[in-house]
């Protein structure tokens, strides 16, 4: 499956800021490298990418935490960390490897969120909040990439239809939350609809608009 | 005079319960070949 960028002539960045965005780029995979090559390998996720939404995200700051709750290089939500592995378990995507590491991280609240029914699923073994991870958790920076590559992993198949991938709205679901609906037949609809959302608009732009991160990323 | 119920729809039923599930366990299935087999080439748009 082919994934050809920039996917629109739009762009949020001009060259000069492509060359300060490369020297950034070049930093994230100095210093988080092998966290981004493992989630990579667990999950399938190409490195561009992973390394594309932390630089967009946090700009490689592990310790970054949004006023909206975000967290980390990957910039997650507790809820969506919790989520995110009970939807790819509960899809039977969850490998035997990533529930090893994840358990390395969270141990038995892996078990908690296991046995949840259904998304929110309040239990004594989460305190009857229907989540068990913590801004520490996602403060690991191991952690944090593991569970945004899922999640990146999720909306990819998610958006994949007939072998052809809708990047953008992986996007704009990674941005607005997992339980967004882009509407468009192709990109240019698609912004189109979502132009009243500015943040969400510029999101695609910076990532697959011309002199984009993820063609960045690449070249 | 007690009426006798029909049950010889039930083995049906239980029989279309049964392939649903195996159905649902087969989509599942796909979910993970989705993610194990996935491979995403990123190539440069030529201009």
């Amino acid at each position: 499956m082919k994934l050809k960028v920039p996917l629109t002539n739009l762009s949020f960045y001009n060259a000069e800021s492509k060359v300060m965005n490369r020297t950034a780029l070049q930093n994230i995979r100095k210093i988080h490298g092998t966290i981004i090559k493992h989630a990579s390998y667990l999950t399938n996720v190409p490195e561009a990418i992973i390394a594309s939404i932390i630089y967009i995200e946090s700009a490689g700051n592990q310790n970054i935490v949004s006023s909206a709750g975000a967290v980390g290089l990957m910039q997650l939500k507790l809820y969506t960390a919790n989520d995110t592995i009970w939807i790819e378990n509960s899809k039977t995507r969850l490998t035997s490897l990533e529930k090893v590491v994840i358990r390395k991280f969270i141990g038995n609240r892996l078990d908690a969120i296991l046995s949840m029914k259904y998304l929110n699923h309040k239990l004594k073994t989460n305190n009857y909040t229907g989540n068990v991870i913590t801004k520490n958790d996602l403060l690991q920076p191991y952690f944090n990439v593991l569970i945004g590559a899922m999640l990146l992993g999720l909306l990819i198949d998610q958006a994949t239809i007939k072998g052809q991938l809708r990047f953008e709205n992986v996007l704009l679901r990674y941005n607005q939350g997992y339980f967004f609906n882009p509407k468009g037949n192709n990109i240019n609809e698609t912004l189109a609809n979502v132009k009243n959302r500015t943040e969400a608009y510029n999101y695609v732009l910076k990532m697959v608009g011309k002199n984009g991160i993820i063609e960045t990323a690449i070249t | 005079m007690t009426e006798k119920k029909d049950k010889s729809g039930l083995p049906i039923a239980f029989a279309i319960l049964l392939g649903l599930f195996a159905l649902m366990r087969f989509k599942k299935d796909d979910e993970y070949e989705l993610k194990r087999d996935r491979k995403i080439i990123i190539e440069k748009t030529e201009q």
